[in-house]
């Protein structure tokens, strides 16, 4: 199996706060589709109550506006809500996986370095700041929409 | 044929893989070095992108046509259905594999109101191509490295 050759996209993007930002704007706008669906509130009605057009907050929900902390209390506040700010370590779990070709004989693996940390051990995680969690690969992948029933995806995880 | 496996934090409900371009390289990460290498605000897109597609991971967002949407494929079309994922102007094609898998074919940069057909054709091709290797056991699994600095 070839070294890995391209780059983590997650791990680059989340150097740059442009990608916070990016996720901040992500949580805000989800948290508000999530609000509007639970109090049944249309883009008209949220709309109207805060004097915009419904254009406007269809750009919110796309992420397409950049909106100020004062628009976003004011949203919050025509929904009955208002608005909380915490602070809170970015999460740097991400997980290691061995990866297994199907056809290969004798498990043929790939180990993920962590951060520029290589791994040594496989399922053993030293001092690197990872999550462990269950495995829900602990059995083959079978098929399913898309695929021939009983075709499978060698891959498991090391994490357990 | 290789597949992608980028690394996603561990409390995740799907996990990410991307299929490789014409080249043969992962389709996601030159996508995403592509649009970052252009301009400063392509480099902000590109990590909307990226926090959407982590989103998509964790199972934090909702389908609906302003973020996640179907593509319309031609009805005998039998293989799983294609999603994209949107952030405008730029878009990352999809499909879901069982036991939470989330399967990226291709990203594309879209200036006009409809996503190019040649964008999703090539994501329906690569799909086919990676169903076709499921079935003959001919995938290679690739982790996508981190980059180490400097």
């Amino acid at each position: 199996m070839d070294n890995p050759i391209s780059n983590n996209i997650f791990a680059q993007a989340e150097k740059d706060p442009g990608f916070w930002l990016e996720d901040f704007r992500l949580e805000f706008m989800e948290e508000l589709a999530r609000e509007m669906k639970h109090l049944n509130i249309s883009r008209t009605e949220l709309a109207k109550r805060i004097g915009v057009s419904p254009a406007y907050i269809t750009k919110i929900l796309r992420g397409d506006s950049n909106f100020t902390l004062q628009s976003m209390v004011k949203l919050a506040f025509a929904l009955g809500s208002k608005l909380c700010i915490r602070m809170e370590p970015i999460d740097q779990g991400i997980c290691e996986w061995k990866v297994l070709a199907a056809d290969v004989p004798g498990p043929q693996e790939t180990t993920l370095s962590y951060r520029g940390h290589k791994i040594e051990q496989p399922g053993t995680w030293g001092s690197l700041p990872v999550k462990t969690r269950e495995s829900k690969l602990s059995k083959p992948l079978s098929g399913g929409e898309g695929n021939e029933p009983g075709i499978k995806h060698d891959l498991t995880e090391i994490a357990s | 044929m290789r597949v992608f496996i980028h690394p996603v934090p561990p409390d995740s409900k799907y996990r990410i893989f991307s299929l490789p371009d014409a080249t043969g390289e992962d389709s996601l990460s030159a996508f995403f070095e592509e649009q970052c290498s252009k301009n400063a605000l392509m480099r902000q897109k590109a990590y909307a992108i990226t926090a959407l597609l982590k989103r998509l991971a964790s199972g934090l967002i909702r389908h609906d046509k302003e973020v996640v949407r179907e593509i319309k494929l031609k009805k005998s079309d039998p293989g799983p259905k294609i999603f994209e994922l949107k952030r405008n102007p730029l878009r990352v094609l999809f499909f879901y594999q069982p036991e939470g898998l989330i399967v990226c074919t291709n990203g594309c940069y879209k200036d006009s109101p409809k996503t190019p057909q040649e964008c999703i054709a090539a994501a329906v091709s690569r799909r086919d191509a990676y169903l076709g290797g499921l079935s003959e056991r001919s995938l290679e699994y690739v982790v996508v490295e981190v980059k180490q600095d400097g």
